[in-house]
């Protein structure tokens, strides 16, 4: 890890690098939600009131699930669990606080989920890859010729492969929205290919532990599993839905 | 399922005809510029 990158300062206000990702990442999700949204027929307002809500959801979720996996640190220094501007957030813990917020919106205005998180699935893909270039989390130390070099050490450029791995994902979202086959397939698709990139990106990351599966790599291995299931089941059982292209 | 393969070489005819370039060159073009990007950002640190 190095010092987050800071690209500018005005008066006492800095603007890091991971912080415009992310800003930039959020822009090109909501566009690419509002493009699924309106082939499905769904009210724009409506969606960008619900990605409002997600990412408060995110935040929230993001960051409790960090704290509890940081359980050793959190506990003897409380209120910095408030210090988010120090860096600290989890993308499953922001997944599921983003799904708890969409859940409970679709129950509030009778929506349907599945076709919900269909349409918000590749957005948040992209999302995730635009967000990871910025991101200030190298990997390990290596020879390898791609390497790049972070206060004198050659290290793999994770961020990379993250940003690489989540665009290949999106496109296969993409591509598959095209020819979907019934509602929740590209929600699931996404689940299981996310988990999968992510145990593997593991390994490639610092991360000191005493498991033989960082805490990452464990849920990792839950939800692909739930997921690739899921997704199996929904394509022997559920018939082909109408309206979906 | 002839006329269904039928329909898909129609499009495709109709896509050369256009000139748009195929879709996995945008795609290809677009993770090259990613990494285009991260190069750029991380060329000294």
């Amino acid at each position: 890890m190095s010092a987050p990158r800071v690209l500018f300062n005005i008066g006492g206000f800095s603007l890091h690098l991971f912080g415009l990702m992310v800003a930039l990442g959020f822009l090109a999700g909501t566009y690419a939600a509002f493009r699924g949204a309106e082939k499905k027929g769904y009210d724009k307002e409506k969606v960008a009131d619900l990605l409002l809500y997600m990412l408060i959801g995110g935040v929230i979720g993001a960051r409790v699930l960090y704290v509890v996996q940081n359980l050793g640190y959190f506990l003897p220094n409380p209120l910095s669990i408030l210090s988010i501007h120090q860096g600290g957030l989890s993308f499953h813990g922001a997944f599921f606080g983003g799904a708890a917020v969409v859940f409970y919106y679709t129950r509030k205005h009778r929506l349907s989920f599945l076709e919900l998180a269909d349409i918000l699935a590749p957005g948040l893909v992209i999302g995730y890859a635009i967000g990871r270039i910025g991101c200030d989390i190298y990997g390990n130390v290596t020879n390898v010729p791609w390497a790049v070099t972070v206060e004198g050490i050659k290290r793999h450029p994770v961020q990379l492969y993250s940003a690489l791995a989540a665009y290949i994902i999106f496109v296969l979202l993409v591509e598959r929205s095209k020819k979907q086959h019934f509602n929740g397939e590209i929600f699931l698709l996404f689940v299981a290919s996310y988990s999968v990139y992510r145990f593997f990106i593991e390994f490639f990351r610092t991360a000191s532990t005493n498991l033989i599966f960082s805490p990452a790599q464990y849920l990792s291995i839950i939800t692909a599993a739930a997921g690739l299931l899921l997704l199996f089941l929904y394509k022997k059982y559920m018939p082909k839905q109408r309206g979906v292209q | 399922m002839r006329g269904c393969c039928g329909s898909g070489k129609n499009n495709n005819n109709d896509q050369e005809k256009s000139g748009a370039p195929a879709p996995w060159f945008l795609w290809f073009t677009a993770g090259l510029l990613i990494i285009a990007l991260y190069y750029l950002l991380n060329g000294s640190i």
